[in-house]
């Protein structure tokens, strides 16, 4: 798995790229905290931007969910935006768009 | 061995409102439209090959019983929701008309009214010449049942039952060997605790895992699970709720769902993983969707293992082990 870091209108904006698969689960959960403590300081907002994954295992999934947990005690929303179409289901038969906002675009700062 | 659902439904008994069996006859006599059927085969084959299940029949309502055919001479019997009345009738049927054995060994996954609450109507406890063998984890099961029975819930006392009733309590980690079959039983997380069983015989591997919450960061979790499911020709698991239910507003409440289902079975090289304990409030529409999208989820996270099978459970629901 890669990672970028960005920013958008909305707060900080994380860029996972590739498989995150198991092996990756506690790199991703730690590129995930760190997302969530600079939105903590600021927007209060994290952009998790899954355009460039082509798959989430369980234990990404677990990441995202501790992530979540851990966001909720810095009062910080995670939001995930622009997952292909296979991830979006899986997202959905997870019901993740329940505890999760899912949106199909990003304002990028400066766009 | 054969495996029996006469229970399928988690929590509490549902049966279909008079709306709801309504909605599927115009249903099916809307799809027909334009259709003729030259016999009742015909008919039945339209029902079975052209609808989804739940649209050409009900998931059922009682909950949890499973039978095991393939003990040497008894009867097995995993919790006894409300699915053990019928059982009892059809033991009754098979005594008669196949000369079994009138003997009853019961594995419980726990205690909780939903498992317990088809024993007081279990008709063999009413045969003298019956024996019921109880086995569980928990010592206080022989209070459970008799509690149930106390006069302030039901006219009937247990000391009135009349067949002989033994309670056997059962250690995780040790090995059994019951009419046999060989029978393991683990801890799951739940309220006042349940258990897992496996059962063993002839190479093949049943287990039957209800009422668990598998915490999604609980990694010595995970790997219990993996181990006891491992290479299992069939699991039974609770998927009552989504994934997103089951860690937040239903967090804690002693369920799981089918992904993290299907992550275990996919985990533990399991074979075929039975969707089982239906949240009550779904309805046959809704397990439909439930066991699509687990097909689904399947494959998604497939990645290269051997193919994992998913099969819905429902009340009356048999698969050779």
């Amino acid at each position: 798995m890669l990672w970028a870091a960005s920013s958008s209108t909305r707060g900080p904006v994380g860029h996972p790229a590739g498989d995150i698969d198991d092996g990756a689960r506690d790199v991703f959960l730690g590129h995930l905290r760190d997302g969530v403590a600079l939105a903590a300081a600021g927007d209060k907002e994290f952009v998790v931007d899954l355009s460039e994954v082509d798959h989430m295992s369980a234990s990404a999934l677990m990441a995202l969910t501790i992530a979540r947990k851990e966001a909720l005690g810095s009062d910080v929303k995670i939001v995930l935006a622009r997952p292909n179409s296979a991830l979006r289901e899986v997202l959905e038969i997870s019901r993740y768009q329940l505890i999760f906002d899912i949106v199909d675009q990003i304002e990028m700062d400066g766009d | 061995m054969l495996v029996r659902f006469w229970g399928t439904r988690g929590s509490l008994p549902v049966a279909p409102r008079a709306r709801a069996i309504e909605d599927k006859i115009v249903n099916a006599l809307m799809r027909a439209r334009g259709r003729s059927f030259g016999d009742e085969d015909e008919a039945r084959a339209f029902i079975n090959t052209e609808m989804r299940f739940g649209e050409g029949h009900s998931y059922g309502g009682a909950t949890t019983c499973l039978e095991i055919e393939g003990a040497d001479d008894s009867f097995f019997i995993l919790d006894m929701g409300s699915g053990l009345r019928e059982l009892g009738n059809d033991a009754f049927r098979r005594i008669a008309q196949q000369g079994r054995s009138r003997t009853y060994n019961f594995f419980m996954s726990h205690l909780h009214w939903d498992h317990i609450m088809g024993f007081p109507f279990f008709g063999p406890a009413f045969d003298p010449n019956a024996h019921i063998v109880v086995h569980s984890g928990h010592a206080d099961c022989e209070a459970a049942l008799r509690r149930q029975q106390e006069e302030i819930s039901f006219p009937v006392a247990f000391d009135w039952l009349r067949a002989k009733i033994e309670f056997k309590v059962l250690t995780p980690g040790e090995r059994y060997h019951v009419d046999g079959i060989d029978v393991e039983l683990m801890p799951q997380d739940h309220s006042h605790v349940s258990y897992a069983w496996k059962f063993s015989k002839g190479g093949k591997r049943f287990v039957f895992s209800t009422d668990a919450e598998h915490r999604m960061d609980d990694v010595p979790d995970k790997e219990a699970f993996e181990a006891f499911f491992d290479k299992a020709d069939l699991v039974v698991c609770d998927t009552m709720y989504s994934l997103a239910e089951s860690i937040t507003l239903k967090a804690d409440w002693g369920h799981s769902s089918n992904v993290m289902a299907v992550n275990l079975c996919h985990g533990a090289g399991a074979k075929k993983l039975v969707l089982f304990h239906h949240e009550p409030t779904s309805s046959d529409a809704d397990i439909d969707n439930l066991f699509d999208e687990t097909v689904r989820y399947e494959a998604f996270n497939r990645k290269g293992r051997a193919p994992l099978e998913i099969v819905c459970s429902y009340d009356s629901l048999e698969l050779e082990v």
